[in-house]
């Protein structure tokens, strides 16, 4: 017997023209708009322990993920790196850049919006950039209070086909279009007569999804993952801020919190067991929380991994079909199928509905946090053991000066 | 239900037919949602190109 709706979304498709997209949420998977948060708590771990980026948190084991590379994978990301490296360089210094012609004195948001579809984006949203979720490292770095939120979908056939390295190109490739979008649209603000920062997918300036979920364009999956009406995960996210006039979207409730609760195809399939299958409260905030340390060996050993991604219902087959069969049958839409489930491993093999790969537990042993950390651990182990020769304690200060001397980074693609 | 083998030959009687077309991500999009709907017991209606509708009944097991 149908299930009763309890409300239907109706959201702009993956352009201007395309059709409206009708999203019927059922009753019993009604929520709240946006994502269930208690404000006192995000802003006390906001003030007192501001979040940081992955790139100068985990930096060890970024720089460690390129050794586990296959060739091909190797080969491309330093292709990507390279191609890639002008549009992030280009981004990090808008924010400095002056507006072309006097304000236009008016409204942006349609102009911004129109523009961006334009362009080729596949989602635009308008909310307040979320200084609460800003990077340490990023604070004195970001500008302006309007955020224009910007999705560019990947190619949906490479994406099925994770994890690979034709999935790769969709992932990295889309990156570097994106940038380049960015960067035109930070431009025609300009030609509005105000400033407007570029916030690259690869050198965050926060995690973009809170604002994304504020603006309505979706909700946050059990996946980690912002699952949009138009394309699911199969998203890349930046964001552009400015001084521009904007009028702000509203967060909206898709269903995704109590759809996904019951569904939890990703945590059922993930291979590397790393997302949790009960929601946890974290930093103020409901989540199913990644845990980050099962992940990273698996996504950088596995052409990028992304299973969570691929096995996703609503990636796979769109939000308003699977809602729709939700109302329908009370199911969700391919669970326990392999058509939805079934994933091959490298070297691994096939794994239907059920299957999980299995990895030995070095695989989990890889190096943690920043790169001084790492040394820093890896010579109290040496401390520990025999003690370090006078050769050892020589490469290790050597070492030391090297990373110090070279300081950090904040950019990253990951 | 669709099993590996199932999905195999047929996602390679698309790519094979249509993989150098433009239309082979909207193609490719309706067979997997067509398969999930039939996986599911569902009858495919008028949404589906009847290249896909062809494709799915010309593989479906049993």
């Amino acid at each position: 017997m149908p299930k009763k709706v309890h409300h239907v979304v109706r959201r702009t498709g993956t352009s201007l023209e395309a059709p409206i997209i009708e999203i019927p949420v059922a009753e019993d998977i009604a929520g709240i708009p946006g994502i269930p948060q208690i404000e006192k708590d995000v802003n006390f771990y906001s003030r007192e322990y501001p979040l940081e980026t992955q790139n100068i948190e985990k930096a060890a084991d970024r720089e460690w993920s390129w050794s586990v590379y296959t060739p091909e994978v190797f080969e491309y990301r330093e292709l990507h790196e390279k191609a890639n490296a002008p549009f992030v360089q280009a981004a990090a210094v808008t924010g400095e850049i002056e507006p072309t012609v006097d304000p236009v004195d008016r409204d942006i948001t349609e102009d911004v919006r129109r523009k961006a579809y334009e362009l080729g984006f596949g989602d635009v949203g308008f909310t307040r950039y979320d200084r609460r979720y800003t990077f340490a490292s990023k604070k004195q770095w970001a500008k302006f209070t309007g955020a224009i939120c910007v999705a560019l979908e990947q190619d949906y056939a490479q994406t099925q086909s994770l994890p690979s390295l034709e999935a790769e190109f969709a992932h990295f490739g889309t990156y570097e279009t994106e940038n380049k979008q960015c960067l035109a649209l930070a431009d025609f603000v300009r030609s509005l007569g105000y400033h407007a920062q570029v916030h690259s997918p690869n050198d965050n300036s926060s995690p973009f999804i809170p604002m994304f979920v504020e603006a309505g364009m979706g909700q946050l999956g059990a996946n980690g993952q912002l699952l949009s009406p138009a394309f699911g995960s199969r998203a890349r996210l930046a964001i552009i801020t400015t001084d521009g006039p904007l009028t702000y979207d509203q967060p909206v409730d898709y269903g995704v919190q109590k759809f996904c609760q019951g569904c939890l195809v990703c945590a059922d399939r993930c291979p590397a067991r790393a997302i949790t299958r009960d929601k946890v409260w974290y930093r103020g905030v409901e989540k199913n929380k990644l845990i980050y340390d099962r992940c990273r060996p698996i996504m950088s050993t596995y052409e990028g991994c992304g299973v969570c991604m691929k096995a996703c219902p609503i990636q796979r087959y769109g939000m308003q079909p699977v809602m729709e069969h939700y109302v329908e049958t009370g199911e969700v839409l391919g669970k326990g199928t392999d058509n939805l489930e079934g994933y091959s491993i490298r070297e691994k093999g096939y794994f239907g509905p059920g299957e999980l790969p299995s990895f030995d537990r070095s695989m989990f042993d890889f190096p943690k946090g920043t790169k001084d950390e790492w040394l820093f651990a890896e010579f109290k182990d040496k401390i520990d053991g025999d003690g370090p020769t006078a050769e050892e304690t020589s490469a290790f200060l050597k070492e030391l000066k090297g990373i110090l001397a070279k300081g950090t980074t904040t950019v990253g693609d990951e | 239900m669709f099993e590996k083998s199932d999905l195999d030959s047929l996602f390679g009687d698309l790519e094979g037919s249509h993989g150098s077309t433009t239309d082979y991500d909207r193609l490719l999009k309706q067979a997997h949602l067509a398969i999930a709907l039939s996986d599911a017991g569902r009858p495919l209606d008028g949404q589906f190109d009847t290249l896909v509708i062809d494709l799915v009944e010309r593989h479906c097991p049993g």
